[in-house]
């Protein structure tokens, strides 16, 4: 296969997993950080590695920020939402490039719950001007329940869909080549 | 089979420890005894429509002291409670619209009024704790 073959291909992967991010966010919007997005993006990072995943997560945030209505309440809450994203594929292929087990990798999603509410306290405080101790306390609950969400979906639905997404990247991969 | 099991387990386990955290996030509102606070309620002309003293109860929430003693227009409940944006009495009435304006809760602390970060309903009341509701326009920003 050709590099133009290839990039040809893994545009139209990342398109297409993007959007899959992009739809379950959306749906599950008027419950308050219950998604499986977390799931995807570890799910992603896994099988597909680094730069994929870092693409799709850019974009992903791109189109949720222009296409949804819930999105962030403020232009200055669109950094701190990429770097919130870009942690989890930053670190499942560093820090924590060698787990597996998804008894752990469900651990990090609920750390991660918390990891992305405190990524938005910068600017929150800064610009928007809320107290830090209040704004900490208060997120504190929904940094909880996108944590719980995160492990949960993870714990149950990591390995058969890993397993689903493996098998469709190698027969999506394997039959450009045949 | 075996597998599940444990999974269905440490779920469970998950799940509890997050509901009684929850439960406690919101327990901790109630008022722990009865008491009385002082309220102060100023218009968008920060005119002050109504000064007073209120009686609260035992596992009285802010919101349901101000919910026995006015008529209160609210949005639909959200998930961390009930939003205010609207309040009234036979003297005075006032309502925003929530976009262009809203009810900001104050607690008088170090000489000064100070906007609550949390709704009416997780606000604990507290014996002899001065409050205020102000109109405030969103364009304002944060408050000083």
């Amino acid at each position: 296969m050709s590099l133009k073959h290839q990039a040809i291909k893994d545009a139209a992967l990342i398109a297409v997993l993007a959007s899959i991010l992009f739809v379950q966010q959306l749906a599950l919007s008027f419950l308050p950080n219950i998604q499986f997005s977390m799931l995807l993006v570890v799910l992603y990072t896994k099988v597909l590695g680094f730069k994929k995943t870092s693409l799709i997560v850019i974009i992903h945030v791109m189109v949720i920020n222009i296409l949804s209505p819930f999105g962030p309440v403020i232009p200055m809450h669109i950094p701190s939402m990429l770097v919130a994203w870009l942690i989890v594929p930053i670190l499942l292929t560093t820090v924590f490039k060698k787990v597996e087990r998804v008894f752990t990798l469900a651990s990090l999603g609920l750390l991660f719950g918390f990891i992305y509410g405190w990524a938005f306290i910068p600017v929150s405080v800064l610009v928007t001007g809320i107290p830090f101790w209040e704004y900490l306390y208060m997120d504190l609950i929904f940094e909880l329940i996108m944590g719980i969400s995160n492990f949960l979906t993870i714990y149950w639905l990591y390995e058969p869909l890993k397993k689903m997404l493996i098998s469709q990247r190698d027969k999506y991969y394997h039959d450009f080549k045949a | 089979m075996k597998g599940i099991a444990l999974k269905v387990i440490v779920s469970l386990i998950v799940l509890s420890i997050a509901a009684f955290l929850v439960h406690y996030f919101f327990i901790q509102n109630q008022a722990s005894n009865d008491g009385t606070f002082h309220l102060v309620i100023m218009d968008a002309s920060e005119t002050i429509v109504y000064e007073g003293d209120l009686e609260f109860f035992e596992g009285d929430t802010f919101y349901d002291v101000l919910d026995r003693n006015f008529e209160l227009t609210t949005q639909p409940p959200t998930f961390l409670g009930i939003v205010i944006i609207g309040i009234e009495n036979d003297e005075f009435t006032i309502l925003t619209n929530f976009t262009d304006d809203f009810l900001a809760i104050e607690v008088y602390e170090d000489g000064a009024y100070r906007k609550t970060a949390e709704g009416a309903v997780l606000i604990e009341p507290e014996d002899g704790q001065l409050y205020r509701l102000r109109v405030e326009q969103v364009s304002e920003g944060p408050s000083s």
